[in-house]
């Protein structure tokens, strides 16, 4: 009961980031119904056996409904705001997937997804509020331009809290992965996350100096790969 | 060893952080996958020199076989256990290979979990025994020592090798020559063994007739030309022997061919045709197999060879097996052999034996024996050949022309087509008896 109320914390924590970085956003975008049905169809496709039933109609009904209304009105406010609906929804799917991943390389895989889907989204909202506009046509802005992506700068909160999740999420699979081997290889577990805080420590200590930070912590990764695979060996 | 896992978390980490730095790059996402992938990398390395650095002597592995027979199917029920006798706790996984001629039915080949000292892992799988093995070889066992994250391995082979006779019965063996027996008419006079091998004995010189040597012994060319005694002379005879039939078999993975395996199954009913007729005729069969994988005694059977079952462990024998022969079973073969022996190879060149083979036959023209050459015809094996096939088959037939074309002076040659054992026997006896 102990050793799942702890998984079940860590879980929440290593959620904590995404879901604040959402949170965030969805209280600044203006939420229409046609937004939420969006996010709500797509996130449909998860709902329990017992309610497949459900998946249908909420998928297609309104995307049917949003495209008689521009076909027959001629008003593209609606498919426009599903369409966002959808592009909110992904960064939830991600946590979903996170949460229901089945082994360790998809846990590590979403947790990466959830963020970057999370900050990406983000970054629209921000652009979407501060110019004006559409959720769905500031991506193609953010897309189309380097600047509109680069310029808003999510609080300095959010680099604490992903530290925390980060930390979170190794604890985490090692629980999960490997508690039997605790008092056997911890050790290896300490060591690997001590190693990891230095590297980034040593890149932001770097990028206080130069500018060249991203190269250095990719040469540092690149580095540290080539030696595992090398060292440890691959079997086709 | 990364294992799968951990080559493809290395791999989907490398990715995302190439992505994310060149395209959606922002600091802290760049930072946490960075720590991510360093972590991983760190923790692989530092896990795999622990790995490095276990001592396997505390690890054992048992296998218990159990043969079940339902119906005219047999099945084997194997128990397989990892026992740890040690220090700590080891996450392993047992690979078993399921022997040749068997396939899985039920269970896992491949059993994996935490083991802690003194505890075991065990499992249990059933394999089902293809109708025509009557021997059953395990092999060595794999026991792969994971990290607890399951990222690396190391793997060490554990000596596992274990025999296992299929309780064929001689009701069922006499049910298999039934059959053959029922699609056999028995050659007409003078084509038959007899004919070939008989009980003859060999002229040898003269000697002072005896009291007792039959009157048709007496040399009546040497009486008459006697002059002055009258010492009647009788014929001298060395019993010449009954002839052995010889099988050598080479076992290499040339054999495995066809469907099904249908070479190694038409091999089989061509050795039950000739142990059949050897057996009808009272003659003893003796079998030599090149196989690699067999130890001198498993590879040579006893010289007056009768029973079925017997025979039926040999033709068990015949699998193909990977690697070199040694060549001992050829010096063997030189001493056993004479001029009276009647040889049947059966192989399919190229294969890595085929000096061996060789060497046998070279053996048979040295001491004057009769040998006959059974070289399977690998266009009768292929039921949809494609333009490659074709012309593989044609290097193929290329090279079984030019290498048996060698060896023409005291034998024969006849190939053995698919479905066709029998006719093939037949054909083989009558070349023989030439």
């Amino acid at each position: 009961m102990r050793a799942r109320l702890v998984e079940t914390s860590l879980m929440a924590g290593i959620l904590l980031t995404p879901l604040l970085l959402n949170l965030d956003y969805l209280a600044r975008i203006s939420l229409t119904p046609f937004l939420i049905l969006g996010c709500l169809s797509l996130l449909s496709t998860y709902l329990p056996a017992k309610y497949q039933h459900l998946i249908i109609p909420l998928i297609y009904l309104p995307a049917i409904t949003s495209l008689v209304i521009l076909v027959l009105e001629r008003i593209p406010q609606y498919i426009i705001d599903l369409a966002s609906g959808y592009l909110i929804s992904i960064p939830f799917i991600s946590m979903i997937g996170l949460i229901k991943s089945p082994n360790l390389r998809t846990t590590v895989i979403s947790y990466i997804t959830s963020l970057t889907s999370s900050y990406l989204v983000w970054v629209i909202a921000i652009e979407s509020t501060e110019h004006g506009g559409q959720l769905f046509l500031s991506l193609i802005n953010v897309f189309i331009s380097r600047e509109a992506w680069e310029r808003p700068q999510p609080p300095q909160i959010f680099a604490a809290l992903t530290a925390f999740s980060s930390i979170a999420l190794v604890i985490y699979l090692w629980r999960s992965y490997g508690a039997v081997f605790r008092r056997e290889q911890g050790d290896a577990l300490l060591l690997s996350a001590t190693a990891a805080s230095l590297a980034v420590a040593s890149v932001v200590l770097y990028s206080l100096f130069y500018d060249d930070s991203v190269a250095l912590g990719l040469i540092i990764a690149a580095s540290l790969t080539l030696a595992a695979t090398l060292k440890v060996g691959v079997l086709k | 060893m990364l294992t799968r896992e951990g080559a493809l978390l290395l791999i989907s980490l490398s990715g995302w952080i190439i992505f994310i730095s060149t395209l959606l790059y922002h600091p802290f996402i760049f930072l946490a996958s960075f720590f991510l992938q360093t972590f991983f990398t760190t923790y692989i390395l530092l896990a795999n020199r622990k790995l490095r650095r276990l001592d396997f002597s505390g690890l054992k592995v048992e296998r218990a076989v159990e043969p079940q027979r339902t119906g005219d199917k047999t099945r084997l029920k194997v128990t397989l256990v990892v026992k740890l006798d040690g220090e700590g706790r080891l996450y392993i996984q047992a690979i078993e290979r399921p022997p040749y001629g068997t396939h899985l039915m039920e269970g896992s080949l491949r059993p994996e979990g935490a083991v802690g000292d003194g505890q075991t892992l065990s499992s249990s799988y059933v394999l089902e025994v293809s109708p025509s093995m009557g021997l059953v070889r395990f092999g060595k066992i794999t026991l792969r020592i994971h990290d607890p994250l399951r990222l690396c391995y190391v793997s060490r082979e554990m000596e596992g090798e274990q025999e296992v006779f299929i309780p064929l019965g001689e009701q069922l063996v006499g049910a298999v020559y039934g059959r053959l027996r029922a699609s056999w008419i028995r050659p007409p006079m003078g084509l038959g063994f007899r004919g070939l091998v008989g009980y003859d004995d060999e002229f040898s010189g003269v000697k002072s007739y005896e009291l007792g040597d039959r009157i048709r012994d007496i040399h009546w060319m040497r009486y008459a030309q006697q002059v002055d005694e009258a010492e009647i002379v009788a014929k001298k005879y060395v019993k010449k022997g009954e002839v052995t039939l010889h099988i050598v078999v080479d076992c290499s993975p040339s054999i495995n061919a066809g469907e099904d395996a249908s070479l190694v199954t038409d091999i089989s009913t061509l050795l039950r045709r000739l142990c059949q007729t050897a057996e009808e005729e009272g003659n003893p069969v003796q079998f030599w197999l090149i196989n690699p994988e067999l130890n001198q005694a498993e590879k040579v059977s006893h010289r007056r060879l009768f029973s079925r079952v017997a025979m039926e462990q040999y033709i068990a024998r015949v699998f193909p097996s990977r690697g070199k022969d040694d060549g001992k079973i050829a010096e063997a073969f030189s001493r056993a052999i004479k001029g009276s022996s009647v040889v049947f190879f059966i192989v399919n060149p190229p294969s890595p034996n085929v000096e061996v083979v060789e060497d046998m036959i070279e053996t048979c023209r040295e001491a004057g024996a009769r040998y006959v050459i059974c070289v399977p015809d690998m266009s009768s094996y292929f039921s949809s050949p494609s333009e490659q096939t074709d012309r593989l088959l044609e290097l193929d037939r290329f090279f079984k022309d030019k290498w048996v074309s060698r060896f023409k002076d005291r034998g024969s040659v006849i190939e053995i087509r698919k479905g066709f054992a029998v006719d093939i026997t037949r054909e083989a006896l009558r070349r023989g008896s030439e």
